[in-house]
């Protein structure tokens, strides 16, 4: 099962197991990664399921589709040019290994 | 008298204050119009009821930051929340947006979303987010949730929705007396339950307070424990009043309780009204409280919760206890139900209360009522009437 790692709002590290298919953002909130809420359910509506992933990983993490780069424009803490909602990203085998870095303000 | 009183009301305050002025020994009901009128009751919501303290639940409901759940006083949906700070706050229950309600029932959150458009506030009831929104001044100066006036005393939590009342606790010190022993901040929630019953708020009131019922109206459930010829009226002051229903010595032991209980607390249950609405029954081992929430003159929601003290009740014994109070809780409803249709009547009578042991209770909730009429100088005395039955 792939692996994900999140550096949490105060820098602790969490890892979990994520069966293939199931959102980064429900994950986190069932790991209780802190900085993650996931206030509308995975709708794109909140913009509460911020991450950055680790430079090494952004390109297989993708870039966001245009509802979601409509959203992250809204998103409290500091944008980056490789931020995404962790609703809008599934686990997968390719994903293996991942680091998440979950930004403050939000 | 307020100014906008009719001729009705002001010969019902009237004749409340004549009732309230007796003495104890030729104490009188309330004519039935108290407990029917329309009017009248939208004149206590007025002059007091939205003024005072209301039990709604018991800390030992939430124990851990995040525990929450949501009651309502008169018009206002209230969530009841305990923060990270363990403190527990009373907050509207209304998203800030649209007024949607935000959450339901009872649970644990780390923080509360809106369902309609996923405003989200924390377990203190601050905002913090609010989608789309960031140019149009939503923040959480302006957008958290208002939170109303809150005191946790004995494990029972009261609101109020005045915010210039007097606070609560300095009122409880002869309570606090009378209950002390039995360490009621230390019990635990075992039972909530909720219903609709049909009848006027203060007819429970008395019914509960009263101990003439008890052998008649509950043959098989309390008389056993609680019988009618046991009861001994206790303490009261302006804030409560009390009887204790003692146990025959026949009766079996209900459990030793806190370690500092007398025998004579662990062989009695102590009945007290915190007026005007809260009712409850203490015994060693087990708190019932009732919340009475007024609906309409006719109508009434009651939330009670049932705590036990420490673990000497096995689950099989606290589910014994809790269908005893749900037959109870039955057998009273039935009676208040059918007498509500009847007060209305030309006949309704303002019978002779029975003596003090039995009714006393009811004498002493009259002339409450009676100090709550506008215009009626409060009590200087702060311990008027702390005297106990022997």
């Amino acid at each position: 099962m792939p692996q994900i790692t999140w550096r949490d709002v105060d820098g602790a590290i969490i890892e979990a197991e994520v069966p293939h298919g199931k959102t980064l953002m429900e994950a986190a909130v069932n790991a209780g990664v802190k900085g993650i809420y996931g206030d509308c359910g995975g709708a794109l509506a909140c913009a509460t399921c911020h991450v950055i992933p680790d430079d090494d990983w952004a390109d297989r993490v993708g870039k966001p589709g245009a509802m979601e780069e409509e959203m992250l424009d809204m998103v409290d803490g500091i944008r980056a040019p490789t931020s995404r909602l962790s609703c809008q990203i599934r686990s997968s085998e390719e994903l293996d290994g991942l680091i998440l870095n979950v930004p403050g303000g939000g | 008298m307020t100014s906008n009183a009719t001729p009705q009301i002001s010969a019902m305050t009237n004749t409340l204050r004549e009732v309230a002025a007796l003495p104890e020994h030729g104490a009188q009901c309330l004519p039935g119009q108290f407990y029917t009128n329309p009017d009248y009751f939208k004149f206590e919501v007025e002059t007091f009821l939205s003024k005072e303290w209301h039990c709604i639940g018991r800390a030992d409901e939430i124990p851990k930051p995040g525990d929450y759940f949501v009651t309502r006083l008169f018009d206002e949906p209230l969530l009841v929340v305990r923060g990270d700070d363990d403190a527990v706050r009373v907050l509207s229950n209304l998203c800030r947006h649209r007024g949607m309600p935000l959450a339901e029932q009872s649970g644990s959150t780390r923080r509360f979303v809106c369902s309609y458009h996923a405003w989200s506030y924390g377990r203190d009831g601050e905002l913090i987010n609010a989608p789309r929104m960031k140019d149009k001044g939503v923040t959480k100066e302006t957008c958290s949730l208002p939170s109303f006036r809150s005191e946790v005393w004995n494990g029972f939590i009261y609101a109020n929705l005045d915010s210039e009342a007097q606070p609560l606790s300095p009122k409880l010190g002869q309570l606090e007396n009378l209950l002390g022993n039995y360490h009621s901040d230390e019990m635990r929630i075992v039972r909530t339950f909720e219903e609709v019953w049909h009848t006027n708020w203060k007819c429970l009131v008395e019914n509960f307070m009263e101990a003439y019922h008890l052998s008649v109206v509950h043959p098989e459930t309390l008389h056993p424990y609680t019988p009618t010829g046991l009861s001994r009226k206790s303490m009261s002051d302006d804030a409560f009043t009390s009887y204790c229903a003692n146990y025959p010595d026949s009766a079996a032991s209900r459990g030793l309780g806190a370690p500092g209980l007398t025998e004579e607390e662990r062989r009695r249950s102590t009945l007290f009204c915190l007026f005007p609405t809260q009712i409850a029954s203490q015994a060693a081992t087990l708190l019932v409280s009732l919340s009475i929430q007024p609906l309409a003159v006719d109508r009434i929601n009651v939330r009670w919760t049932m705590s036990t003290y420490g673990d000497e009740l096995t689950q099989d014994e606290l589910e014994t206890r809790i269908a005893l109070w749900h037959e109870v809780n039955r057998e009273d409803r039935e009676k208040l139900e059918k007498m509500q249709r009847a007060l209305s009547s030309r006949h309704a009578p303002s019978g002779p209360l029975a003596p003090r042991d039995y009714e006393g209770t009811i004498w002493d909730f009259y002339r409450y009522l009676g100090r709550q009429l506008p215009g009626t100088e409060p009590s200087k005395e702060r311990q008027p009437l702390a005297l106990v039955a022997g």
